[in-house]
């Protein structure tokens, strides 16, 4: 009976034991969990707002006005940074809201970047194919009008030297 | 008159002239402009908008205001990341020597994107709290930035040649990296020296 009665106990504070370790750990399994959601989110949002930043240093190379863009995106860099600072000082809920406050912020600017880049890319193709273009057509004027310019030119030349010291070949 | 010889001449310059404008169009779209220097302007200036009147003497509860501000002149739109850092006079020595990319003692940033030659900036209002005070030491608590109030842990001793205890508020610049992917410390930092004795 005695056995029993002790053995009993024992599973009993062994069960409590266990409960009491389970009551420790979880706020900081929960607080770790929030820790790597919101380093997650961040980092998500970073990756969005990089993304559309490259886009618009794309659109950039082809002289296409991105000040529209940009307004945008320093307003989801804005909260990026506020997303960073809670991070920094341990607020990682405030850090989740501001990480997707920028994600929504982001939401479609990625797509009018590309587009922009796109559009900016496709004009400079135009531009550049237009300049080729006026280019040979304007060297292959000159090189013809040079040309008969030259018979023309030449004659005129002449006439007018041997009108002044007759005799006169064009190898003088 | 001019001889044959020298009218050729002037023919064959002139038809030059003429095919060098002509192949213009094509050869700017081919090839880029010389670039001038590449840089970025960082500066700081006192509550009166001037390179002066900079608080020095402080103490627990007062406001303080300076100017920051960004000039990029990259040739290109440029992410920034300005970090804001307090730390006592070990740190800041220790810190700015190495310069290494620690972002020890940053508790505050901003992060603005400029376009090439634009500029950025911001009127920066700072306070101080949660100051304790030992034997021959100091420890500030939390630094505010427009009101909010930031949890920083800094400590620094009274120094006897300087009579004071002298803290660092810098503003550190970093830029992204688009090849990396990183932010990268850009050399250029600004800052103040505080004597919190007051």
């Amino acid at each position: 009976m005695g056995t029993y009665l002790s053995s009993r106990w024992r599973l009993v504070f062994f069960l409590e034991l266990l409960l009491l370790i389970l009551w420790i750990s979880a706020p900081v399994s929960c607080e770790t969990e929030t820790a790597t959601d919101a380093r997650t989110t961040i980092d998500e949002a970073d990756k969005h707002i990089e993304s559309a930043f490259k886009m618009v240093l794309e659109a950039e190379k082809y002289s296409v006005n991105i000040s529209h863009l940009l307004q945008e995106l320093n307003v989801a860099v804005d909260l990026m940074a506020e997303a960073e600072m809670s991070y920094r000082h341990g607020n990682f809920s405030d850090a989740i809201q501001f990480a997707e406050l920028t994600l929504d912020r982001i939401n479609g600017l990625e797509g009018e970047a590309l587009e922009l880049a796109e559009q900016g890319g496709l004009e400079y193709g135009k531009s550049l194919s237009l300049a080729v273009t006026v280019s040979t057509v304007a060297s292959c004027l000159v090189s013809i009008l040079g040309v008969i310019g030259w018979s023309f030119a030449k004659k005129r030349y002449l006439r007018k030297a041997s009108r002044l010291r007759p005799g006169l070949r064009k190898d003088d | 008159m001019i001889s044959f010889k020298e009218f050729r001449a002037l023919y064959a310059v002139f038809c030059s002239i003429l095919l060098l404008i002509a192949i213009s169009p094509a050869v700017l779209s081919l090839l880029p402009l010389p670039e001038g220097e590449r840089f970025t302007e960082l500066w700081l200036l006192g509550e009166n908008h001037v390179a002066e009147d900079f608080p020095f003497v402080v103490r627990e509860g007062a406001t303080y205001d300076i100017f920051v501000g960004i000039g990029n002149h990259m040739r290109s739109s440029v992410y920034y990341t300005l970090h804001v850092k307090f730390w006592n006079r070990t740190s800041a020595i220790s810190g700015q020597a190495h310069h290494d990319g620690d972002l020890e003692g940053a508790f505050y940033e901003y992060r603005i994107i400029l376009e090439n030659e634009e500029t950025w900036e911001s009127r920066v209002e700072f306070s101080f709290s949660n100051i304790t005070v030992n034997e021959g030491s100091i420890h500030v608590g939390g630094v505010s930035v427009d009101g909010t109030v930031f949890p920083v842990s800094c400590s620094t001793d009274w120094d006897q040649e300087d009579q004071g205890f002298y803290y660092q508020l810098l503003m550190e610049l970093w830029i992204l990296n688009t090849t990396s992917s990183e932010f990268v410390s850009h050399n250029r930092s600004v800052g103040i020296w505080l004597n919190l004795t007051g």
